[in-house]
């Protein structure tokens, strides 16, 4: 037993031994190196900015690129006034921010210079002392017409630094669109060096001892959007100021186009010297940030017609032969003439779908009545969000008994449901509402989520990200050496009988063939459609088309709303024949 | 000459507590240091009560208390969610339960390894305790916490070397973990697996030769393989697990810092509260697995030997203690005990300095830490009621 003790107590003696070797090294051998760094000054924290991650288009093209930049930097302590006024000379700058500041920490006082003006500051100033010119990555939008579903990034607020401690003060975050909603996955992480400098805040050199902590790039998104169908709005909304248009598939939700007119230069917010450029954008009456596909409210009009047909039928009140007094271009209800757009005469469910018959919905929706109208809207996508992956979404406005009585306090006026029959007067809903609505029809009841980014890849090997599990409906699945996170569609039913949806399908289908929405015609492909042209009291009506196609299998459902033009059949179908060309390669 | 040793040792834990709670103030302030005097004031009528029941009771509620370790050890991996689950919190209160178990693992591994009649480097005489043993390691591996988790481990390396297991039969006993490790790197296995080999040759007889030689070859070689079939983020999670400091802040950074830490303090230090490194937010956990570098930066290189010393002493007199005993019960857990304080005072110390990677190993009686306050002072009072009070 003695002998195990020994042993034992030796053991012990050798460890200390061991730690008393490498104390004596790091206390005074190494000593008073390391007590030099332990001021502060002699240390200094420098973070590499990690590259937010790029954002592709459907057919892998660049829409938010990451590019270097310049960013101007003072030493406050060492800077002297005459380059500070020659600086201000060049740029306006507010050097309210350094002003009192005397140390030897770097301030950053522009990003994202101008290239004329590092070339102007590299001749002239970068000699003197205390100035510094820095290469960051930052973003860049080669196509401003993204701007919604992009959303853009702007200097982070007080607040939010609060909320989250791994920003700093100069970072830039996403504060709207797609930017915004996956800020998590495109951020990346930063890294970080140490730096060793003198007694004058002159960078030596890097301490061996550390290794550098690389900086890890964000994550890369694809969208299911389509910048072809991007350009092409845009030159088919020449001449109209406002509006927007959607295309996706019904088969996955996937969003292959969210225009909205006017947008905005996303990249403005990038360059701090352009601030009277953005505040004209800010200012501008248009709302040019306003994303209209996802949170303009309009009345319907007319798109809404199948959705009362629907109620109707579920109700037992229409089936597709039912007739009502024919059409005399007005219906007389209590002592109020309500107006049709014609004079139909007598027309079956079908036929006043396709010729958007008022009349015929009038008395369709006094039959179905305004209760049962509204469960049907509230079966789909109407008077809630959709979900889309986007942070700025409406939910529109449902008429509900309950909503009315409030408003009226107590009894409201019949004639509501009039209004209601046709989409107009208190609902409202959001264009992208609307399409769901027609994806919907399309696919038999069945709605997908709508969904704009499609994957998103990871490129680093060794860093994981724990939110990247946490991601709803992403399934990680390997590639190579990353890691692709791929979205998985999400779906719901909505369960009616298959002939009621076949009735509305005929009515859309003799819409686009023989009714209100020739325009939208095209010989190689079956449209389903239906046009809409909705009320509005402070000017003209706005034009209002939504289709898919081909019928029986469709792969596309478009949705046009130009804002104060005057009818959909007119305006809008025209527009949405033009993308269906497009997406089906016929033109 | 008992009563002498036991007023030593409980004095010795007493100033090293007394000592880690000067540090701890002077690292993270008055919150801490209260908290840590009310972890004291639990932890010592504990002391006495497991330093005054009867040995006898102890001994048969020993399984008893190991199932109920065990217990607390699933329930904390079930009540937590989220990536680490080390804690079970209750109110102001969070328990470490790995903390607990060494003590209770000991005590009950004492009690069976001393039931065995004829113990010795054989399958039926090691099955039953390295089940023990098993047990708490892989669950507190789970939480995950493999610097706690090997403790387990030394525990058992020093009762089996006490009860006359030979140093190199408990070499190959471990030596397929050592394989683990080491089959990360195909040179470094290399290496090893000549060392190995030197080894059998010059000291084991034919079965053991051919049992070790083939379980490391296949834990060696079956490691890089398992590693190739995972996920580059498994394997980051991996690599993250085995140094814990690697995808968090980088490698070497909060080495560094407690290094420079430790390095400023020169020969006699700052001067106690004068530290700069270890008080600002710049290293991290510096109250509880990082205490040290207070202590090296305030007291410099005289006081970190101090300390250095007490504890050799502290190892010494527990040495000294086990001379006295008879009863192979109390001789076992007194190994035991000696096996767990030397593993973290030298993981923990070797951590600080930068020798070892930084796992979350707690410097016995002087880090913050209410459950690894508890569990020492249970320890030792089941250590001197043993030893003390031996018919």
């Amino acid at each position: 037993m003695t002998k195990r003790l020994k042993t034992f107590f030796y053991l012990s003696l050798g460890l200390s031994l061991l730690f008393t070797i490498r104390l004596t090294y790091l206390q005074v051998i190494a000593g008073p190196r390391y007590h030099r760094f332990s001021n502060f000054q002699s240390i200094r924290r420098q973070y590499l900015k990690a590259p937010r991650g790029r954002i592709f288009d459907r057919r892998g093209r660049i829409v938010a690129d990451v590019k270097p930049s310049f960013s101007l930097s003072i030493i406050p302590r060492e800077v002297d006034s005459i380059a500070l006024r020659e600086l201000q000379h060049l740029l306006p700058i507010d050097f309210n921010s350094i002003s009192g500041n005397n140390s030897w920490t770097p301030v950053e006082i522009i990003s994202n210079l101008p290239k004329e003006k590092v070339l102007t500051i590299e001749e002239r100033l970068i000699s003197r002392r205390g100035i510094s010119l820095d290469v960051k990555p930052l973003r860049y939008y080669p196509y401003p017409i993204l701007s919604h579903p992009l959303g853009f990034l702007n200097k982070i607020t007080r607040e939010e630094l609060e909320r989250d401690t791994t920003y700093r003060i100069d970072d830039f975050l996403g504060k709207q669109g797609i930017e915004k909603e996956y800020e998590k996955c495109l951020k990346g992480k930063d890294g970080m060096r140490l730096v060793e400098v003198d007694a004058r805040g002159r960078e030596i050199g890097n301490l061996p001892e550390v290794k550098e902590i690389r900086p890890i790039a964000g994550c890369d998104l694809y969208l299911s959007l389509d910048l072809d169908l991007f350009l092409l709005c845009e030159s088919l909304f020449a001449n109209y100021k406002k509006g927007c248009c959607i295309a996706l598939n019904p088969n996955d939700g996937r969003v292959v186009l969210l225009y909205s007119k006017p947008h905005f230069d996303p990249n403005l917010f990038l360059f701090p010297l352009l601030k009277e450029k953005w505040e004209v954008v800010k200012n501008n009456p248009l709302k040019p940030f306003f994303n209209r596909a996802t949170q303009a409210q309009f009345p319907p009009g007319s798109t809404f017609k199948p959705l009362v047909a629907l109620a109707g039928m579920k109700k037992g009140v229409l089936d597709k032969n039912r007739r009502f007094q024919p059409c005399a271009g007005s219906y007389k209800f209590g002592n109020r003439y309500f107006r049709c757009w014609t004079s139909h005469g007598s027309l079956n469910l079908v036929d006043a779908i396709a010729q958007s018959c008022n009349t015929y919905f009038y008395q369709a929706g006094l039959a179905t009545g305004l209760e049962a109208i509204v469960q049907m809207a509230q079966e789909f996508p109407f008077g809630k969000k959709t979900g889309i992956d986007l942070p700025e979404e409406s939910g529109g406005n449902l008429p509900t008994p309950e909503y009315l009585q409030k408003k009226f306090s107590g009894k409201y006026p019949k004639g509501i449901v009039l209004n209601l029959s046709i989409g107009q007067g208190e609902i409202l809903v959001t264009p992208l509402q609307l399409v769901l609505f027609y994806c919907a029809i399309a696919r038999s009841g069945e709605i997908y989520q709508p969904h704009l980014v499609d994957s998103i890849k990871f490129p680093s090997r060794i860093y994981h990200p724990p939110f990247l599990d946490s991601l709803p409906n992403f399934r990680p699945v390997p590639n190579g050496n990353d890691t692709t996170y791929i979205y998985y569609p999400q779906k719901r039913q909505i369960s009616l009988p298959q002939e009621y949806l076949r009735v509305i399908e005929d009515g859309l289908y003799f819409g686009v063939e023989r009714g209100t929405g020739q325009a939208a015609f095209i010989p190689e492909i079956t449209i389903c459609g239906k046009t809409g042209t909705a009320q509005n009291p402070a000017g003209p009506d706005h034009a209002w088309f939504c289709g898919y196609g081909p019928k029986g299998n469709p792969t596309l459902v478009v949705l046009v709303l130009i804002e104060n033009v005057g009818a959909g059949g007119t305006y809008a179908a025209p527009i949405a024949q033009r993308i269906f060309r497009r997406y089906f390669n016929l033109d | 000459m008992r009563r002498t040793r036991f007023r030593t040792i409980f004095l010795l834990a007493l100033l090293l507590t007394g000592i880690g709670l000067l540090a701890i103030y002077s690292a993270s302030g008055r919150t801490y240091l209260f908290r840590q005097l009310l972890w004291l004031l639990i932890a010592l009528p504990i002391f006495f009560f497991a330093y005054r029941t009867e040995k006898r009771i102890l001994i048969s509620l020993s399984p008893l208390l190991y199932i109920l370790s065990i217990l607390l050890l699933l329930i904390t991996l079930l009540l937590n969610q989220g990536e680490v689950k080390r804690w079970i919190t209750i109110g102001q209160l969070s328990l470490q339960p790995s903390e607990l178990a060494k003590v209770f693992t000991i005590l009950f591994l004492a009690r069976v390894v001393k039931d065995k009649k004829k113990f010795s480097f054989s399958f039926s005489s090691l099955f039953t305790p390295a089940l023990i043993i098993l047990l708490p390691f892989s669950l507190v591996l789970t939480q995950p916490d493999l610097g706690s988790s090997l403790s387990f481990f030394a525990i058992f390396a020093a009762v089996l070397y006490f009860k006359g297991i030979r140093p190199f039969e408990i070499f190959l006993l471990f030596s397929p973990l050592f394989s683990l490790l080491f089959g990360l790197s195909f040179i470094s296995w290399i290496i090893y697996f000549s060392f190995l080999c030197l080894i059998l040759y010059l000291k084991a007889n034919l079965s053991q030769f051919l049992i070790s030689l083939g379980i490391n070859s296949l834990f060696g070689l079956f490691t890089p393989l398992f590693f190739k079939c995972l996920k580059d983020y498994q394997k980051a999670r991996i690599l993250g697990f085995l140094s814990p400091s690697f995808d968090t802040k980088g490698i070497g950074w909060s080495t560094f810092q407690s290094k420079v830490a430790i390095g400023s303090g020169l020969l006699f230090g700052k001067g106690y509260l004068k530290g700069k490194m270890a008080r600002l937010e710049f290293i991290p956990n510096r109250h509880t697995d990082f205490i040290f570098t207070t202590i090296g930066e305030e007291f410099g290189l005289f006081g970190s030997l101090i300390l250095i010393s007490l504890f050799l002493f502290f190892i010494h007199n527990l040495l000294q203690l086990i001379r006295l005993i008879r009863d192979e019960t109390t001789l076992l857990i007194i190994a035991g005990a000696l096996g767990l304080f030397l593993y973290h005072i030298t993981v923990n110390i070797s951590m600080v300095l930068g020798i070892l990677p930084v796992t979350g190993i707690t410097l016995p009686f002087i880090s913050y830490g209410g459950s690894s306050l508890l569990a020492n002072f249970i320890l030792l009072g089941l250590v001197l009621n043993f030893a003390t009070r031996e018919e």
